[in-house]
This record gives structure tokens, C-alpha cells and sequence, in this order.
């Protein structure tokens, strides 16, 4: 496993488009998540007016609310590491590199066994990288009084591992599907759309059913968490549920690659 | 003699196409076989299923005379029709990726590059090599692991004159080590001049088998040339079968068991020195297009 997963980051270390992309992510993400304060103070000292509400005094990097406002805004930028995830897998159809993989001695076990350990490590370099910008802002912010709940609500980050890593995995299943990388990532991005405009199209009485769909699964791990600012209530808690749910789509997901991968023909 | 590869009933359906229909070929150990036919015959559809690339319809093969699996590919170097590596990555990176993939030690790359010429060239892009290069560094990559078996599709495909003749330097000194080699082509020259055994597909179809040597032995003609006139010493001499005169050069056709050399004695006894004498071996393009015609 681990020496697959040495194949896969030697294609990648030598391919100036993933570092461009992993760089991006990580430069926006960490930007992003760490300056919410300050943006809030930028609104304030530009004149916005919240009702007499100081939202500068909302808790929005303490603990433990922050793991959950964290791990939720962090999503948000999959995209990126979706598109690595496709370029990767799809470059091997069109330079039928992995034709050549196959020659050599990987089989397409193999194969998709790299692939999911690249997804993997993406995932797991994504969630310490949150991990720790989510301790660091929060002992910034986090008054001394709250200091004692800094590990409350830690589950956000297992799930947000569970969240990216999950989420990729669909994508590499639609890259493996459908092998170009402009069509991929077109679908990748217009397919939770569809999927919550299918879901809002079925009739009321089949709502129970909507968890179970994949993105409406994966997006009920870590549930919008800034009304709880606004006095409403909000699911605050990893839903085992949704982590079933999930579980269930990643095994469904890798089969579904694996299938058509060993019944693909590689001219 | 030991079995590399062994096919029984191979087939392989597009569709309606039958693109290989129940293949069955051996290949033994030690010989360079080539696999000819004409272009769509089937020939790189049949390397590939055995090499796990396409999946076969009906049939079975065998490695080494177990059920294929991977590490038997470990143990083959082979390249199908355009050399492909990554593009971005520089010549030795990608052959460290075949080493990693094949399980074989670093210090095979410098050897394999100087074995094909490429020295110097290693570390720049793969995009950047002409074609020539391109299937130098697939030879190399396939010579990594030190292979048993070579397969080798169309390898001279596109190269100038040099680079064919160096590549079947190549393949020469290859076999000279006594590996088994592949070799599929639809230049018959090119077969003729390396392999020792060959077949001939059509439309998917076996249609024939055999050595080289059988069917390049047989001297079918003896072209003779010279200042004086010598028809009518040709036509009078009763080893000599027929005459026929092409471009001022006759072309002879001798009783079994007499040769050239008795052209040129015969001739000498006249007086006269010949200026052209040529013995027409049987070659296997006009072997192959017979077979062709046969099975049409």
C-alpha cells in the first residue's frame, strides 16, 4: 500500500499543475478560515449595522464552537483538491499512462488502490492542516474562561476527515467514469445542484429518503452551524447516521471504480 | 524446449468485429517470434490480452506455463505500439516509476539508458524527445528488470533509417542474450532479418506457423550479367531451367542441386567474366503474400 502510494505521489511531485493547485488551496483555505474576525471588524469599521447586535462579541473562534464553524467553511474548498483528484486520475487516460501501468505489473487493483491512498493523504494533510489552524485561532481568541473547552466537539474533525475523504472519493469515481478532466470537473460542480434539485422535486412524503443520498449525506456530517447566532437551534453534534450513510457510499463508490475499471478495455 | 507463452482459442469480439478469433499460438523459450500480418489482423489486440490490457472474450493463455498474473508481467518488458510515459517528467524519473512498479533496483537506469543510446538525454523531459528517443527510452524501460521475455510492437515504427537499424542492432544483440522476444511488424523485412520463428494473422485467424530459416533457404534464381552476349550459352546449358532477360540482367532458374557457381564456371569455359552474378534467395514477403493469397 504504502509503496502504491509512492508510485502515485512520484507522478504527482513531477507535475507543476498539482503543486499550483495544492499551494492555491492551502494558501485560500488557510487565508480565508483564520481572518473571520477580521472581516467582521472590516464590516464593522465600514458602517454595517446588525440591529445594535456587536457581532464582533459572537463567538465565532472560541471553544468549542469553533470546530464546527471551522470544519463547515473549510468544505467549501474540496473543490480544489477535487480538481487534483481529477486531473490526476484523468491525465492516466489521456497519456494511457495507465495502460502502461498495467504493462509493467500493476494491476487495476492496484492501480485504483493508488489512487485512493493519494485521496487519502489529500484528505488526511487537509484535516490536520484544519486541525491546527482551529487551535491556533482559537487559543488567539478564546477568552481564558473557555480555555477548558478545547476539546469539546472535536468529533468535527474526524468527520470532517470523513467528509473531504468521502467527497473525493466520489470524485475519483466520476473521473474514473468519465476519463476527461474538462467534463469531469464540469459535473463534479453542477452535481450536488442536481441532486438537491432532484431531491426538492420529490413529493414531501419522500423526504425520509433525502439523507440517504450521497451529497445530501455527506453535507449532513457537518450541519450549517451560524444560525446558533441568531438564537435558533442547530444540529451541533456527527449524526452516526450520516456517518453510516457515508460509510456505506465509500465502499459503494470504490466497488463501482473497481468494476469498471477490470472491465474496461485499454487499446 | 521450455514454453513462454502459450495461447488457446484466444478471441476477442468488438461488437460483431471479431478482432481475434481462437488464437492458439506457442512461443518457446530462446526464439525471436514474430507475429506479422497485415494492418487490423489482430496483432496488438493479441499482446494485449496477454498482457492484461484488454479483456479477453473466450479463450486462455499462459505465462511460463502458470495462470497469468501480474508478476509475471513484472518479468516481461514490453511495449505496445507509441512509447508512453509521462510527458512532464524527465526520461530517468520515468523510468524510476517502471522500476517502482516492476520492483527493480535504481542502478538499472544508467545501464539501460547507455544500452540505448540515450546518455546525456536522461534527465530533460519526455516531451522533448523525438520519436527516435521516445523508443529508445521504451526499449530501455522495457530492459529494465532485465526481462526473460521482450515484447516488442512495431518498434521501429516511425524512425528514420538510422534509428531502425540502430533499434535492430538493438534487438539483435537482445536476442543474442538469449531472450525470448515478440516481435510484432508488418515490415517483413524487418522479421526476416531477426526473427527465427513467426505467424501470419489475417482478419484475427491464424493462418500460418513456422521457422524463418523454412521458408528463407530455398535459392530460387541466379541473375547473371555480362558485356558479351549469352543468351545462347544460357538457353544451351541443361542445368539451366529457364532464361528470362530483365534490364539486361538474365534470370536464371537452376536444376535442383547445382548453383551459381556453375553459371559462372560456364561461362569462364567460354571466356567470358561475368559482371553481375546474384543468387535470389526465397524472402518472406513473397512467402507472407502467398499465404495471404492462399487463405483470400
Amino acid at each position: 500500500m504504502i509503496k502504491l502510494l509512492k508510485i502515485d505521489y512520484k507522478k504527482l511531485k513531477g507535475y507543476r499543475t498539482f503543486w499550483v493547485l495544492i499551494i492555491l488551496y492551502f494558501a485560500t483555505m488557510g487565508l480565508v478560515t483564520s481572518s473571520g474576525m477580521e472581516f467582521l471588524k472590516w464590516l464593522v469599521s465600514k458602517g454595517a449595522d446588525f440591529d445594535q447586535v456587536d457581532i464582533l462579541r459572537i463567538p465565532l473562534y472560541h471553544f468549542p464552537d469553533i470546530w464546527q464553524n471551522l470544519t463547515y467553511v473549510s468544505l467549501y474548498f474540496q473543490l480544489v483538491l477535487a480538481i487534483v483528484v481529477i486531473v490526476s486520475v484523468t491525465n492516466e487516460f489521456s497519456y494511457k499512462t495507465i495502460r502502461q501501468n498495467i504493462i509493467d505489473g500493476m494491476d487495476r487493483k492496484d492501480f485504483l488502490i493508488s489512487k485512493i491512498m493519494m485521496v487519502f493523504m489529500l484528505s488526511l494533510a487537509s484535516t490536520v492542516f484544519v486541525f491546527l489552524i482551529g487551535l491556533i485561532t482559537g487559543l488567539i481568541y478564546t477568552p481564558e474562561s473557555e480555555m477548558r473547552f478545547i476539546f469539546n466537539n472535536i468529533e468535527f474533525i474526524p468527520a470532517y476527515f470523513l467528509a473531504t475523504f468521502s467527497y473525493l472519493i466520489m470524485v475519483l469515481l466520476f473521473a474514473i467514469w468519465i476519463k476527461r478532466a474538462g467534463l469531469a470537473i464540469g459535473i463534479i460542480l453542477i452535481y450536488p445542484a442536481l441532486e438537491y434539485a432532484f431531491g426538492a422535486s420529490l413529493p414531501d412524503s419522500w423526504d425520509p429518503i433525502l439523507p440517504y443520498l450521497p451529497q445530501h449525506a455527506i453535507n449532513a456530517l457537518i450541519k450549517v452551524p451560524f444560525q446558533r447566532y441568531a438564537f435558533m437551534e442547530i444540529q451541533d453534534y456527527v449524526d452516526p447516521l450520516s456517518v453510516i450513510v457515508v460509510f456505506a457510499y465509500i465502499v459503494l463508490f470504490v466497488y463501482l471504480g473497481y468494476r469498471n475499471l477490470v472491465k474496461r478495455d485499454f487499446n | 524446449m521450455e514454453t513462454i507463452l502459450v495461447t488457446k482459442g484466444l478471441t476477442k469480439h468488438y461488437g460483431r468485429i471479431k478482432a481475434v478469433d481462437g488464437l492458439d499460438l506457442e512461443i518457446k523459450k530462446g526464439s525471436v517470434f514474430g507475429i506479422l500480418g497485415p494492418n487490423g489482423s489482430g496483432k496488438t489486440t493479441t499482446l494485449g490480452m496477454v498482457l492484461d490490457v484488454i479483456n479477453k472474450t473466450s479463450g486462455e493463455y499462459t505465462w511460463f506455463g502458470e495462470k497469468p498474473n501480474k508478476e509475471h508481467r513484472k518479468n516481461i518488458g514490453a511495449i505496445l505500439e507509441t512509447p508512453i510515459f509521462y510527458p512532464y517528467l524527465p526520461g530517468d524519473k520515468n523510468l524510476e516509476l517502471v522500476c517502482d512498479i516492476k520492483g527493480v533496483d535504481y542502478s538499472r537506469i544508467p545501464e539501460v539508458i547507455e544500452q540505448v543510446g540515450l546518455k546525456g538525454r536522461e534527465g530533460d523531459k519526455f516531451r522533448t524527445y523525438s520519436l527516435g528517443m521516445k523508443q529508445r527510452l521504451s526499449i530501455a524501460s522495457a530492459l529494465l528488470c532485465n526481462p526473460e521475455v521482450m515484447i516488442l510492437d512495431e518498434p521501429t515504427n516511425g524512425l528514420d533509417p538510422q534509428g531502425i537499424a540502430a533499434i535492430r542492432e538493438l534487438i539483435l544483440e537482445i536476442a543474442g542474450t538469449g531472450k525470448t522476444i515478440v516481435l510484432a511488424s508488418h515490415l517483413l523485412d524487418e522479421v526476416q532479418k531477426v526473427c527465427t520463428d513467426f505467424a501470419v494473422l489475417k482478419q484475427g485467424k491464424l493462418i500460418h506457423t513456422g521457422k524463418v530459416a523454412d521458408v528463407t533457404k530455398g535459392e530460387i534464381a541466379v541473375e547473371v550479367m555480362a558485356k558479351e552476349p549469352i543468351e545462347e550459352i544460357l538457353n544451351n546449358a541443361d542445368f539451366i531451367l529457364t532464361v528470362k532477360e530483365e534490364r539486361g540482367k538474365y534470370i536464371l532458374t537452376l536444376k535442383e542441386g547445382t548453383n551459381a557457381s556453375m553459371v559462372n564456371k560456364l561461362l569462364i569455359d567460354q571466356g567470358i567474366i561475368a559482371s553481375h552474378l546474384f543468387t535470389v534467395h526465397q524472402t518472406l514477403e513473397k512467402q507472407f503474400l502467398a499465404i495471404l493469397d492462399e487463405s483470400a
